[in-house]
């Protein structure tokens, strides 16, 4: 039991500081098993899920070190790394990393109607329109979900996800 | 308590509906009850494993994003079902990331089935269940619940259950059945009543009410009054034969009775008891002696012996025997009876008692009056032979008489008187007398007169000394057949060795006179026989009957060449035989037969009874008489058969005395 308590111990209080994005990387991968997208967001059935990285990135290897290998739902995972003017509808989850704060609402307009899971850092994130925003908060990831926006999209959050987040609204 | 089989049938019916109902109810619940038991495990696994799917699938997002805060919520919400006492969540690297109720303990993990299952404990069930997404173990979690209790509630429930059901059916079992018995016991009830009031009454005119036609009661309600029916005829036509039965038992000339073959105890007799001994037939009946103390006290011992041994002997029998009737009187019993075996075991006597006393009476009478005729007869009899001594007396007499004429007549003309005539003429010449004698002329014819007198003296004395002779003969043969008459007269019933020769030529010799006078040749064929044991005086009384009739016979006959023939042999070893016959008149066949009886005789003058007692007397000897005879005519021929060894004869009517013999 003590042993026991340990562990949860280190397990809590050690991973966030010690690798914030590993943990952020694991909620990108794990996002992708609470989330359904609409069939047509795929051109095949065996056709991989695409996660997009949108300008400076964060993780390094370690998403990728994350879906290596993974499958969800009968599907690959693939990291793409996106930069400003790249056609962001061939992903399904886009994380926008805090570099692109300026341009979150040009981000918008160009996502607008495409099932695409918006994913970020930034501070109101979920608030100014975006999907889902990981907020660190006493230490641990916190997860804010603007459902409205999600809705929009035409995606589904699965209600198990919805527990653990905040919801927030515009 | 009354066992089932003698209770009433509405309360026969009664218990066994609620049996029938009872024992369905209880084969259903216990059922249905063993089914929900051995349901109730695969019910519990099955809920519990839904719940700990349900928490597993709701734990995955905790699990994944690490919030443990939602996974306690999650797990939380288990408290909502009370059978589970305590569930852990635990990451895949075995630390605990929530939990409900007590946490787990290593030990108490170690109770868990590995990977995914169930294991029942004591009294909980053990639930490991994997949190898995998308086929990746996430976690896995750990349920501890309490199904014993459960069960124990579900027991409980059960039991209320059941017992409510079975209350509550068994009510409506009985207000059903006390409404619907009724339809089979009123018409069962009406017939019993009808059944016992026929028993008891004998009233066989009584019918039992039929309430229904269709079913079964009404069939037997019908069978039961058709069957009264049938019984009352048969009852009727019984008490009629009965009476008549009855009537016949009651009015035989005799008593008819049933009794045991050992006590003789009577178990039946008839009303003519009352009148032949004037006692009641129920005071017979109820004294188990009565028979017995009623028999004469010299006949009961031998009655009762000689009950016994017919008893014995099984067959049917009859004997005679004096009783003592109600008013002292002696009345002779005739009991013929019948021995009633079964199985090879006396079971009764069957009889019947005939009153005898007057033929009784009347035989005792006949023997008077035989004995009577006996005497009689012998009395006749000896008149009979009397009849022939004087008569052979007479036949002598008359020699004896012409005899004495004879010498009365020599007597008177006899030559004595010239005898005395010549004695005178001598005595006149006495003085010169032999001048006389042959001078005179006279005087010599004197010699040759005496010479010839003297001749005719020897010549008369030689008659007379004849005569004489004859007399004395003739009155010696007088003696001989007085004495013989007197030999037999007195003497009977002794029973001695006599010699059947002499004893035919005694009664040849009693008749002789008369068989010389007609001329019969009398023939003697005599063989050699041992001595006869018999009456001497019968013997040669019968003898003399036959003799007599013989000669009777040959002097009606007109046959010049008149025989009577006698023979003596034997027939067989034990018996002689002695034959007369003669070739005389003969017996016409219409005769031969009556020839024996009483009072039959062809002779004028005849009493009838010599034949007939001569038969009765050689059957009184053991032997017997017959006759023969061709016809009128053509002679006849009887025979007398005689036992050498005589027999013991029953009847002793004349005692055997002795006499003294007069010689």
């Amino acid at each position: 039991m003590l042993c026991l308590a340990c562990a949860w111990a280190v397990a809590t209080d050690n991973a966030p500081v010690a690798s914030e994005y590993q943990v952020k990387a694991t909620f990108l991968y794990n996002f992708t098993k609470f989330t359904s997208w609409p069939s047509n967001a795929f051109s095949s059935i065996s056709a991989p899920i695409v996660i997009g990285i949108l300008g400076e990135d964060p993780f390094g290897s370690t998403i990728d070190d994350v879906v290596k290998g993974e499958v969800v739902s009968g599907r690959t995972l693939v990291v793409k790394r996106l930069h400003a003017g790249d056609d962001l509808r061939g992903c399904h989850l886009l994380f926008i990393s805090r570099s692109e704060k300026e341009r979150l609402s040009a981000l918008f307009s160009q996502l607008r109607g495409s099932p695409v899971l918006s994913v970020s850092e930034i501070d109101g994130f979920a608030e100014k329109g975006g999907m889902v925003n990981l907020v660190l908060a006493n230490k641990t990831v916190k997860i804010e979900i603007n459902q409205a926006a999600v809705e929009q999209a035409g995606l589904q959050i699965s209600a198990k996800l919805l527990k653990l987040a905040r919801l927030v609204k515009e | 308590m009354r066992p089932f089989r003698d209770l009433p049938i509405q309360r026969k019916l009664m218990q066994m509906t609620l049996l029938i109902c009872g024992t369905v109810l209880c084969v259903a619940i216990v059922a249905i009850f063993i089914f929900q038991v051995l349901n109730f495990r695969g019910n519990f696994q099955r809920d519990i494993a839904t719940l700990a799917a349900i928490i597993a699938n709701n734990s995955t997002a905790a699990l994944e994003f690490k919030d443990a805060k939602v996974g306690a919520e999650v797990i939380g919400s288990l408290q909502a079902k009370p059978t589970v006492l305590a569930a852990s969540l635990l990451l895949p690297d075995g630390s605990l990331f929530a939990q409900f109720g007590e946490p787990e303990n290593s030990a108490g993990l170690k109770e868990f089935p590995p990977g995914a299952g169930f294991r029942f404990t004591g009294k909980y069930l053990l639930c490991t269940q994997p949190v898995e997404l998308d086929k990746k173990q996430i976690g896995t979690l750990y349920l501890r619940s309490d199904y014993y209790q459960t069960f124990l509630e579900l027991l409980t429930l059960y039991g209320m259950v059941i017992l409510g059901v079975m209350v509550a059916s068994i009510t409506l079992a009985v207000l059903l059945s006390g409404r619907l018995r009724h339809t089979i016991t009123d018409p069962i009830l009406k017939l019993a009543e009808t059944a016992h009031i026929v028993g008891e009454k004998k009233d066989y005119s009584l019918r039992a009410a039929v309430t229904s036609q269709g079913d079964e009661l009404g069939q037997l309600t019908q069978s039961f009054n058709e069957m009264l029916s049938r019984i009352q005829s048969q009852d009727t036509a019984l008490s009629l034969s009965r009476q008549k039965l009855d009537a016949l038992v009651h009015s035989i000339d005799g008593i008819v009775w049933e009794c045991t073959p050992d006590t003789f105890q009577f178990t039946f007799v008839s009303r003519q008891v009352q009148r032949i001994l004037g006692y009641q037939p129920e005071e017979w009946l109820a004294n188990p002696k009565f028979w017995q103390e009623k028999l004469h006290p010299q006949d009961a011992a031998c009655a009762i012996q000689n009950c016994h041994d017919l008893v014995a002997r099984r067959q049917t029998y009859s004997y005679e025997y004096r009783m003592i009737a109600a008013d002292g009187r002696i009345v002779w019993i005739h009991e013929s009876g019948t021995v009633l075996v079964e199985n090879d075991q006396p079971t009764a006597i069957r009889g019947i008692f005939q009153d005898i006393t007057e033929q009784k009476v009347a035989a005792a009478e006949l023997d008077k009056l035989n004995m009577q005729l006996v005497e009689t007869s012998r009395w006749a009899g000896m008149a009979e032979v009397a009849t022939g001594v004087l008569h052979n007396v007479g036949n002598v007499l008359n020699s004896v008489n012409v005899s004495t004429t004879l010498i009365r007549e020599k007597l008177q003309n006899s030559e004595v008187a010239s005898l005395v005539k010549l004695v005178d003429i001598l005595r006149q010449h006495d003085s010169d007398l032999p001048a006389f004698l042959t001078a005179d002329p006279k005087g010599r014819r004197v010699p040759p007169f005496i010479i010839q007198l003297a001749d005719h003296l020897v010549a008369e004395h030689g008659l007379l000394q004849q005569e004489h002779n004859h007399l004395t003969r003739n009155i010696e043969h007088i003696k001989e057949i007085v004495s013989m008459q007197q030999n037999y007269a007195h003497i009977s019933g002794i029973i001695e060795p006599i010699s059947i020769a002499s004893l035919v030529d005694d009664a040849l010799q009693i008749n002789g006179s008369g068989l010389s006078r007609h001329e019969v040749q009398v023939v003697r064929q005599y063989s050699e026989v041992p001595p006869v044991s018999a009456d001497k005086h019968k013997v040669l009384q019968i003898l003399v009957n036959l003799v007599n009739n013989a000669k009777y016979a040959l002097d009606k006959s007109d046959a010049l060449n008149k025989r009577l023939t006698i023979g003596i042999g034997m027939n067989g070893h034990n018996c002689i035989k002695v034959t007369v016959s003669d070739n005389g008149m003969g017996i016409p066949p219409e005769n031969l037969l009556r020839i024996f009886s009483h009072g039959f005789s062809t002779r004028k003058g005849g009493h009838g009874f010599g034949l007939h007692s001569s038969a009765n007397a050689a059957k009184e000897m053991g032997g017997q008489l017959s006759a023969q005879s061709e016809g009128l005519g053509k002679g006849a021929m009887f025979t007398l058969e005689l036992p050498l060894a005589r027999k013991k004869t029953e009847s002793s009517a004349q005692p055997a005395v002795e006499q003294e013999t007069e010689t």
